[in-house]
């Protein structure tokens, strides 16, 4: 037997206990007459009423049992670990920062280093061959005579 | 639409609050904000408060879908940690004020649900035994039946889909109204009712095949 279509939804409401004001009262108006909306809130309460877990047992209780100490104690080692973890990666970049200074520092202890070659004078200053015919002409020629 | 359910056969009894009834704060108590600001200054008793209001209610939540009780346990757990987490990043990134703790741990205990269920066959162990159990005890015929029956119906819940599973778990499991529900999921009040609606006729309709001779 289906429920009346406008009434279906404030039935299954009506069954989980979340009906009141005007729609509980037209429901109610409704209901007398109406079997097929009767035993349609019947098969809602009912397989409501199946889906529910049994009561809590007393297992379930005692696995329970401690749970805000065991999660404040899991909360604090995961901030330990945290903290731990922090002053690790503080040390590994102060260890970073020491070798950085033992690499760099003598270099920049140094001084500022002398300025770069014109790559053009450096063209320039290279080796050339001498012209000997020009040295020849400008080379005066001793005359030891006899 | 308001949460009444008195003098209603078969109805469902709804607390202000949900069904963390045990952990309900004393008069005069730090308010939950407070706790949590509080613990979030390094106050580990405050954090203690505030898993003592809520872990009835989270049990009730990872319950269905945890195979046995210590498994809950762990699944409620991870859900008060992670929303430990959120509270921290939530103060980082500048809400000190009026953090919605419980309606992130509900949340996160909804959706580690559902990633454990993942496993199929993780669901048809604990709670199932207990209503075996309990028809073995009797061995009446109409124990055996029903118990086969809420059977059905409770694997016809895990076979819901998504949103219809969350809003009926919260509903029947936790016993949250269903603006608080809506709250929870990000959704409105009438989709949440929609919803749970849809979810019901489905086990309804599981119900009247199980009972058909």
């Amino acid at each position: 037997v289906t429920p009346c279509r406008d009434y279906d939804v404030l039935l299954s409401l009506r069954a989980a206990g979340a009906l009141d004001g005007d729609e509980a009262a037209r429901l109610d108006a409704h209901l007398p007459g109406c079997a097929a909306c009767r035993a349609g809130l019947d098969g809602y309460a009912g397989a409501l009423a199946l889906a529910r877990l049994p009561a809590v047992s007393e297992t379930e209780r005692a696995a329970a049992s401690g749970l805000a100490v065991a999660v404040v104690a899991e909360s604090a080692r995961r901030v330990r670990r945290r903290h731990r973890l922090g002053g690790l990666l503080f040390t590994g970049l102060s260890a970073a920062a020491v070798i950085a200074a033992v690499v760099v520092g003598p270099s920049l202890l140094r001084g500022p280093a002398p300025p770069a070659e014109d790559p053009a004078l450096l063209a320039d200053a290279g080796w050339q061959e001498p012209d000997l015919d020009e040295i020849w002409e400008t080379t005066n020629v001793i005359d030891w005579g006899e | 639409m308001d949460e009444h359910g008195d003098g209603i056969r078969g109805s469902f009894r709804v607390i202000p609050g949900g069904a963390g009834f045990q952990g309900d704060a004393p008069p005069g108590s730090p308010d939950e904000p407070a706790l949590v600001a509080a613990f979030l200054v390094g106050d580990d008793a405050a954090f203690g408060e505030l898993v003592r209001r809520n872990e009835d209610l989270v049990l009730r939540v990872v319950r269905r879908f945890a195979r046995s009780p210590e498994d809950a346990r762990d699944l409620a757990q991870r859900a008060f940690l992670r929303a430990l987490e959120a509270a921290r990043r939530g103060v980082a990134s500048g809400r000190r004020e009026g953090f919605p703790f419980r309606r992130w741990l509900l949340r996160i205990a909804v959706n580690l649900a559902k990633n454990h269920l993942r496993d199929a066959s993780r669901w048809t162990r604990a709670p199932l035994e207990a209503v075996a159990a309990d028809a073995s005890a009797t061995a009446a015929d109409e124990a055996l039946a029903r118990a086969e029956s809420a059977r059905s119906v409770r694997r016809a819940v895990m076979r819901l889909p998504r949103r219809q599973r969350e809003v009926l778990t919260l509903r029947v499991d936790a016993e949250l109204p269903f603006a608080e529900i809506a709250a929870t999921l990000g959704i409105t009040e009438n989709a949440a009712k929609v919803s749970f609606h849809h979810a019901a006729r489905r086990l309804r309709e599981v119900a009247e095949r199980e009972d058909r001779p």
